[in-house]
């Protein structure tokens, strides 16, 4: 028996969805890199979590920094946008931290 | 509308430091400092990851040359005249501010906290039956006051390194210790070394440090979200 037509579509949606949130990370641990080769400056770099960096980014930059009360400030709800999308990133990127700690450990200098 | 990155002391150009959606950074000075801006489309208005880093590059660009202090995410002004007047306006607060973090950089640390699932006695003398609710809250006490000693093996040998601190203890079965230091440049070898000692004890060995990151949670605005 085969399976009703809503079912196999809503099963290709997922299927899509999944990839197209694997290639999602993908792009932003690509990006990540090129921003960590760039980070060199002339400080001694603590070893840096790169997966870690990111949620600790959006932390700092959506609880910490200088906030200013203009006439003109992005309207609360964009930046709320962007928390809700990034939380479920960073969810993800949480989930996956374990496996991804043991394997930068082994593969540090 | 101005895109707004920091708040620092007059300096020269930035130069090829690229900012949000590609735009050059320049200075905005008055009142003795300078804010870091650089000019925004409203029409598109939506930030993500990509406007994130380039928030943080700009940052960081400023925090190798001078102290910093970061603004948050998505902060925007009218123009040069809006900018002149908010750095008149609070300039003292942010000169004091700017002082607090001069030489010293953020770092981060997160460890996932073990809790100790094991039933520990009652008090001496009490009587307390199994699965009764004054044994359900003497089992969460004593969660609680394992996931605290935790998080003060954790905490106590890296705050002795610091200027100041942020603690937060999300709680739950794992517990997740998140924190920010703000350490002088010339301690950073040390606190790195305190990291790796409480990486090789078996109760910390979950933890992560990030950095040097510019001093985003002790810019004095944390409480206003």
């Amino acid at each position: 028996m085969t399976d009703p037509p809503g079912k196999a579509a809503s099963e290709r949606r997922r299927a899509a969805a999944r990839t197209a949130r694997e290639q999602a990370l993908e792009r932003s641990r690509a990006r990540r890199e090129t921003a960590a080769t760039r980070r060199h400056a002339n400080l001694a770099r603590v070893r840096r979590d790169r997966e870690v960096s990111l949620v600790d980014l959006v932390d700092r930059l959506l609880d910490g920094g200088v906030v200013i009360h203009g006439d003109i400030t992005l309207a609360v709800a964009d930046v709320d946008l962007v928390y809700v999308g990034l939380r479920a990133l960073v969810a993800s990127v949480e989930s996956v931290q374990p496996q991804l700690g043991d394997s930068l450990n082994t593969t540090a200098t | 509308v101005l895109y707004l990155y920091a708040i620092t002391e007059p300096l020269s150009p930035l130069d090829g430091v690229i900012g949000v959606r590609g735009a050059s950074p320049r200075f905005v000075r008055a009142g003795g400092l300078a804010a870091v801006v650089s000019g925004f489309d409203m029409t598109s208005s939506e930030l993500g990851e990509d406007e994130m880093w380039a928030h943080d590059r700009v940052v960081e660009a400023v925090m190798d040359r001078a102290p910093v202090l970061p603004m948050r995410l998505g902060s925007l002004l009218a123009d040069d005249a809006a900018v002149r007047n908010v750095l008149r306006q609070r300039g003292r607060e942010w000169a004091e501010g700017l002082e607090r973090v001069r030489g010293a950089v953020e770092l981060g640390i997160r460890a996932a906290i073990e809790v100790e699932t094991t039933h520990q006695p009652p008090p001496e003398g009490a009587q307390v039956a199994e699965g009764s609710g004054a044994a359900y809250l003497l089992g969460r006490l004593a969660a609680e006051r394992s996931r605290q000693g935790a998080a003060r093996r954790v905490h106590e040998p890296l705050v002795q390194l610091a200027r100041d601190s942020r603690v937060r203890i999300d709680p739950g079965g794992l517990a997740r210790f998140r924190a920010s230091y703000l350490v002088d440049r010339a301690r950073l070898e040390a606190f790195k070394r305190a990291v790796e000692e409480l990486r090789r004890e078996p109760a910390t060995s979950s933890i992560t440090c990030t950095g040097p990151w510019p001093p985003y949670s002790f810019t004095g605005s944390e409480a206003r979200r």
